[in-house]
Formats: structure tokens, C-alpha cells, sequence
């Protein structure tokens, strides 16, 4: 049985996402994409019995309605919204029932950045080059290869869904504040800097700029931080490199980046704190604290595992 | 201390952390020159490494992502040293592809202009009369970097990037000429325009050149240009 998702209202931007998005296909200059925040994503297909990789959709900053119509579960997290099934207030981070025909409103966020909703069952999308993850640029991937709009319908096949209750647990919620320490390593170019620039870029907050993207994080440092370099020729980058551009201005490479790139990479975002740069926005600020990449990846198995032994 | 060098072609060759799931293979002391690096590419990518998803070359280096964390960088080391010393033949691709480029549709003649010393005509003349290898893609989708750029025509990007470069930009950036395959971000100069789409979502592999082809620029009129644009390239 299909219920198909009608979008109502979309939001600024939402987009389909997947986890782990395009993968192999670096050399041709294509982004691996995906869903920015990897936790509340995973958390949210967790909620309807979903597979992990299971499409789900990624909401900018909430503000978006959809219907559907057919009876489904779904399942809302992410940031901090009211949300709404008719008229009936209902609460996040936990699965939700829809009746044949309902809506599901998403009220602005007001915390955190990105609302994740899951619908249970298959999605009747195409992967495209082995995902179902939305790139803009590319037009690839997700609904038609762009964002999604008022009018669009997306077919999920909801045969055998049951619903079951499912609740987040709490030690799996993070704390959203005005101002987040994010966890980083020290980049390949990190040596670059003076010992002085070093420890200003550790006590600095960083406020975020208006002009981030799913291609990056643009950081305000409200003062020059310039590598002496001119003669970078473009090296590898990931998601979570911070580059480091003459103006002064750090940017964190994010899910849509680039492959390669031209500017010292001073800096890697720890991959167990990358997630939480899905979550900040514009008015938020972010420091870095600097820990070895021992400690990265014990800091990784340490949240895998964490997550595996609440969601049985 | 395990070891993180390996011995390739009797240079020696290091692999550095890019973060948890990535590592860079780069030479230690000299430049390995391109083919080197497409070779190394080519053999890593034809061993099937256990957990590798990405081989993504660069001018001077290679990165090699996983799919898991990486834990044990020695091992890494060890399998990547046993495929260069078994390596089989290699031999580069030589394909000659000819990209058809609109000059007229250049963005920045006078930048270009002012920078090199140069009239226009000169420089048409210069950039379509090499022979360029394709060295990597990257940036965006479909993005081709090429070497081989004449020192006579080198140009630093633009100050202010354009928010948006037309699909097909032939452009200048440093000692580096390419092209966008799709409409971008960009601060390269633009000096054309070919109506040729390299990236193709639907085929498989989604870009229609491979690292190591040579191409050749040839000077095309608008009239012609709009032709091909609407006729349909492969």
C-alpha cells in the first residue's frame, strides 16, 4: 500500500538525505552528501523501524507541512519545533501515528538547526550514482535533484507498517546552546601557523556566518589569522577540514564540499562532533578544542557504541 | 615505531592522517610528476584494499578514504608496500580529445589582457596550440584540471569569485587551465566556452575523460558553438 507524502508547505530548503550518501566517486569531483546531522537522522529512521540508510527528509530551519494519504508512523527530531498532526500538538523524538489524510506541521525551529522527518516503509525514489542523497549542484539524487516545493509527492510503500512506540532516550539528546565547543585534530597546514595564531584560534568564538551552506560552515573570526602562502596547489580535502583562506575567515568543508581544495587546512573536525555542526546557525558561535587523533577515535567507537546499547 | 614510508619506485613515499577515515600518500622528498600518480592511483584502485571506498588523486598527492576509522595505519602501510613490489604492467592512457572552445565567450579578455602583456589573439593562439594532460577533477563534479599551461599565460584567479560560472568555462586560474563542467561558484578567469558536457549523472562513470588523457583546445565561432550547444554532444 502506498502512502504518498504531499508537501504542503516546504521551508527554506528541504531536501531528501540518505547516510552515508555517494561514496567512490571523489575522483570525479562528486560530494559524498547525506544527511549533515548523522545522529538525529539515524535517530530518526530508528524511530520507524527504518534501515539506517533509508532516505528520510532534512528541513532547514522547520516551517514546512506535508500530508499524507495514507494512515503511516513517522518519526520527527533533530532541533527544537512544535509540531503538529492536525491540529493536535504532539511531541518530538518519538514516533508519531498519521491517520489517511492528515498533515504534519512543522513549526520554525528554535533551537538547533535541521528538523529530520522519517516516514516508515520503502521509499519509491531512484538512487542515483548509489544514493538517494539530494546534490543541488550536480541536480542529483533525492526529488528530481533539487529541494523540495510545494506540490511535490513523494510515494512511500507503507505495506506491513505497524506501529509500535519508540521514544529517544534521553542520555541520546544533546544539550543545544547559544555557543558549542566542537572537538577538533590538528590539520595537515595546522604547523603553518605561529604558536600565537595556534592558541588565538583555540580561544576565539567563532560566530557563524549567514552565507553557510551544505558545502560549508563559514566562520566569522573578527580578526586576520593569514598563513604566509600564497603557493598552495589544491590537495585532498574531507568533511570536517577546516580551511583556512587569506582573509582571515575559517570554513568548515560539510557534506556538499569539494574534493579538493585550495586553501591550508589547518584544522579537522573530529567525525564524533560533526554532527553537531548540522545543528548551528546563524547567531551561534563555536570554539574549538583541540585533542590528538587518538583520542578522535576513541571519542568515535565511545558514541557508537553508546548508541548501540540504547537502541536495541 | 611502525613504519609509515614505503618504498615506490625507489623513491620513498609517506602516509599522513587526514582525519580518522583518510590518509595521504605523499612523496617524501622529490615531486613524483603526474603518471606517477596516476599509476599509483590505478594499482591501489585495481588491489582492492578491504574497507577503501575513495582513491582521489592530486598535483602532488593522493588521498585514499575508508570506510571505517582507520586504527592500524601500519598495516595500511604493509598491504600498500606488498601491492607496489607484485605491481603488473601499467600503461598510461593516451587518448587525444578535442575540445571544441568559443573564445568570443570569455568573460575576462581584459584582465587577461592586463595581466599577461598580451593581446587576445595571442593568447587564443598560445592556450589552443598545447597540448594539456588531464591531471585531476575535483572542486565540483566534472571539474577538470589541466597541466601543461604555457608560463606566458599565467593569470591569478579573480579578487572576487563570480557566484556563478556558466557549464562549459574554459578559464585560467594560476598556472592551471580547465574546465567547468557545470554552472558554479568560481573565481577562475574565464576565457571560453565549450559546448561539450563531460559529466553525465547517467552513464557509468559519470564523466566522460579519464585522468591521464591529453586534450587539445580548438578555437571554435559562436555560430558554431550554438550549433553543437543545441544539437546535442556526447
Amino acid at each position: 500500500m502506498i502512502s504518498t507524502l504531499e508537501v504542503i508547505k516546504a521551508g527554506l530548503l528541504t531536501t531528501v538525505q540518505d547516510i552515508p550518501g555517494r561514496n567512490g566517486l571523489r575522483k570525479y569531483g562528486i560530494p559524498t552528501s547525506g544527511a549533515l546531522d548523522t545522529h538525529h537522522a539515524e535517530l530518526a529512521n530508528w524511530l520507524v523501524g527504518n534501515p539506517m540508510e533509508s532516505p528520510l527528509l532534512e528541513i532547514t530551519l522547520g516551517n514546512a507541512e506535508f500530508r499524507f494519504t495514507k494512515g503511516t508512523v513517522v518519526g520527527v527530531t533533530g532541533g527544537i519545533a512544535k509540531v503538529y498532526v492536525g491540529d493536535r500538538s504532539v511531541q518530538t523524538n518519538r514516533n508519531i501515528k498519521v491517520e489517511p489524510g492528515q498533515t504534519l506541521r512543522i513549526e520554525r525551529v528554535t533551537k538547533g538547526a535541521r528538523m529530520y522527518l522519517s516516514v516508515a516503509g520503502d521509499w519509491k525514489l531512484k538512487k542515483e550514482l548509489g544514493s538517494c542523497s539530494t546534490y543541488r549542484t550536480a541536480e542529483l539524487g533525492g526529488f528530481n535533484g533539487r529541494e523540495l516545493r510545494t506540490g511535490d509527492r513523494i510515494e512511500v510503500d507503507v505495506s506491513g507498517v505497524k506501529f509500535t512506540e519508540k521514544v529517544i532516550p534521553k542520555k541520546l539528546m544533546p544539550h543545544y546552546s547559544q555557543h558549542q565547543m566542537i572537538r577538533v585534530m590538528a590539520g595537515p597546514e595546522w604547523k603553518w601557523l605561529t604558536e600565537k595564531q595556534q592558541e588565538k584560534i583555540l580561544e576565539l568564538r567563532f560566530g557563524v556566518s549567514s552565507t553557510s551552506n551544505r558545502m560549508g560552515l563559514r566562520l566569522n573570526s573578527k580578526m586576520a589569522l593569514n598563513i604566509q602562502d600564497s603557493e598552495f596547489s589544491s590537495v585532498p580535502v574531507v568533511p570536517g577540514i577546516v580551511q583556512l583562506p587569506p582573509g582571515g575567515n575559517p570554513i568548515v568543508l560539510m557534506n556538499d564540499g569539494q574534493s579538493v581544495g585550495g586553501y591550508p587546512r589547518i584544522l579537522k573536525v573530529a567525525d564524533a562532533d560533526l554532527w553537531r555542526l548540522g545543528q548551528v546557525w546563524q547567531g551561534n558561535e563555536i570554539s574549538f578544542s583541540l585533542i590528538d587523533r587518538r583520542d578522535a577515535l576513541e571519542l568515535f567507537e565511545y558514541y557508537r557504541e553508546l548508541r548501540a546499547s540504547y537502541l536495541t | 615505531m611502525i613504519s609509515r614510508s614505503l618504498q615506490i619506485e625507489q623513491s620513498e613515499w609517506q602516509l599522513i592522517p587526514l582525519g580518522e577515515r583518510a590518509l595521504v600518500l605523499e612523496p617524501v622528498a622529490e615531486e613524483p610528476g603526474l603518471s606517477v600518480i596516476h599509476k599509483i592511483c590505478f594499482l591501489i584502485e585495481q588491489s582492492g584494499l578491504d574497507g577503501l571506498t575513495d582513491v582521489v588523486p592530486t598535483y602532488k598527492c593522493i588521498a585514499l578514504l575508508f570506510k571505517e576509522p582507520i586504527t592500524d595505519t601500519g598495516t595500511i602501510t604493509a598491504k600498500l608496500s606488498e601491492i607496489f613490489e607484485h605491481a603488473g604492467d601499467y600503461t598510461p592512457r593516451n587518448d587525444l580529445i578535442r575540445v571544441p572552445v568559443c573564445y568570443e565567450l570569455g568573460l575576462d579578455w581584459d584582465s587577461m589582457e592586463s595581466q599577461t602583456g598580451l593581446k587576445k589573439e595571442k593568447i587564443i593562439q598560445i592556450h589552443s596550440g598545447t597540448t594539456y594532460t588531464l591531471a585531476m577533477m575535483g572542486f565540483i563534479p566534472g571539474f577538470l584540471y589541466l597541466e601543461g599551461l604555457d608560463n606566458k599565460i599565467i593569470c591569478p584567479r579573480k579578487n572576487e569569485p563570480r557566484t556563478k560560472v556558466p557549464a562549459g568555462s574554459v578559464g585560467i586560474g594560476g598556472d592551471q587551465t580547465g574546465v567547468y563542467s557545470l554552472e558554479s561558484p568560481g573565481g577562475w578567469q574565464i576565457i571560453g566556452r565549450t559546448p561539450l558536457n563531460f559529466f553525465n549523472k547517467d552513464q557509468d562513470p559519470p564523466v566522460s575523460v579519464s585522468l591521464g588523457d591529453r586534450i587539445r583546445f580548438e578555437p571554435i565561432s559562436e555560430e558554431e558553438f550554438r550549433k553543437m550547444e543545441s544539437g546535442g554532444n556526447s
